[in-house]
């Protein structure tokens, strides 16, 4: 399988999953000047998954509210259009794990659905640490940045047994097999994707160099986000993103976020306490 | 139950239910699975022993969950950073285990 097959297919928009209807739909909306948030929560009230999510965020304990908000438009006004935008997109990759999820039974999606979740959680959890703004971002980010291999697992699902089966029978990374079976990994498959999707360039960075942080050059602090997420998420085998082993973090990544080694324990240490919180989006 | 010298004490081994230091409770409540910081703690404690049974399986998960991480991370050599994370791991590991056992 070439690079010029899955373009292919990423070019044909109607075998897309339907991830981007809803979110596309949605950014053409909050992308006119001239939309009211009536007209954004009417939208949102359409879908019942995001507006579930946009209800749940708001009463979240991260908002602290003492009453509870019942209304879409409401929950609008405490969330933000920014942070609705990344709930949307949060859902959209969500339904996307879930349509994918019985297309091969050699391989439990649900495992990713954990490690990307996992590594979200850890992404959003570093940024605020190293005081970046956009954290929620970082969220999207790390649920995102494995689509690749979704992508691969629903559209080539021999190609992607062939990976597993090299995976496990040389004791390689995934994105070693993917290299030899398709000529291309999931990293470089998830940038194309998400520049199909016309995705915002700090996820498509995020996606595409995860395991090769500093080649992000500008991007390079905000890609080390995500970089030493996942590598916390395989240590720790939250999940699984197919293979068993542990990736490195990159020196040159660790100095560009700042953080002294102890930051380590204290990161685990919150998302222990995350995860004692439901799920923000849902389970496979 | 054995009473052990606390510097001789082995990871996953289990304490008896109430652990007294003199008068003094030092643990409390439940049987409790042995860790490194817990047999540094009852050490700064002054306590010199303790009764613990030993439960195989427990020395054995703690010992499996050791050799797994080490034999992982054997390919990052030295690097500091990745012996930091693969401590981490060890603890979070021993943790869910202590957890389970509850």
């Amino acid at each position: 399988m070439k690079q010029e097959e899955i373009q292919r297919l990423i070019d044909e928009s109607s075998q897309l999953p339907t991830l981007l209807n809803f979110y596309a739909k949605f950014r053409e909306k909050i992308s006119d000047p001239r939309i009211s948030a009536g007209e954004i929560a009417q939208l949102i009230s359409s879908d019942p998954s995001v507006s579930g999510n946009v209800l749940r965020t708001a009463n979240s304990s991260f908002y602290g509210l003492m009453n509870r908000i019942h209304t879409v438009p409401h929950a609008i006004v405490i969330i933000g259009f920014s942070g609705v935008h990344f709930i949307v997109l949060n859902t959209a990759v969500f339904n996307m794990f879930k349509e994918s999820e019985l297309a091969n039974a050699a391989f439990d999606l649900g495992k990713l659905w954990k490690h990307s979740l996992a590594v979200a959680r850890l992404s959003r959890i570093i940024a605020k640490k190293v005081n970046y703004a956009a954290y929620e971002e970082m969220f999207t980010a790390g649920l995102l940045h494995d689509i690749g291999k979704v992508f691969v697992f629903k559209y080539f699902p021999e190609e992607f047994n062939r990976v597993i089966f090299t995976v496990n029978q040389k004791n390689i990374s995934m994105r070693e097999a993917e290299s030899l079976v398709l000529e291309v990994d999931h990293a470089r498959i998830g940038e194309m994707l998400l520049r199909g999707w016309n995705l915002p360039e700090t996820l498509i960075a995020t996606t595409a160099y995860h395991h090769d942080p500093m080649l992000a050059k500008q991007k390079a602090k905000t890609v080390s986000i995500v970089h030493t997420a996942n590598t916390l998420a395989h240590a720790l085998e939250l999940g699984s993103g197919g293979d068993d082993l542990v990736p490195i973090v990159d020196a040159q990544a660790w100095l560009q976020l700042g953080l002294s080694e102890c930051a380590i324990d204290e990161i685990v240490e919150d998302l222990k306490k995350e995860s004692e919180i439901p799920d923000e989006i849902g389970e496979l | 139950m054995e009473e052990k010298k606390v510097s001789e004490l082995q990871e996953g081994l289990i304490t008896m239910k109430e652990v007294y230091f003199g008068d003094r409770q030092v643990l409390v409540g439940r049987r409790t699975i042995l860790t490194l910081e817990l047999i540094a703690r009852l050490a700064a404690h002054g306590i010199d022993s303790v009764c613990v049974s030993e439960d195989v399986d427990f020395v054995q998960r703690f010992r499996m969950i050791n050799e797994r991480v080490d034999k992982k991370f054997s390919v990052f050599g030295n690097n500091p950073l990745m012996r930091r994370i693969a401590g981490v791991a060890k603890r979070y590991f021993k943790e869910k285990i202590v957890k389970s056992f509850g």
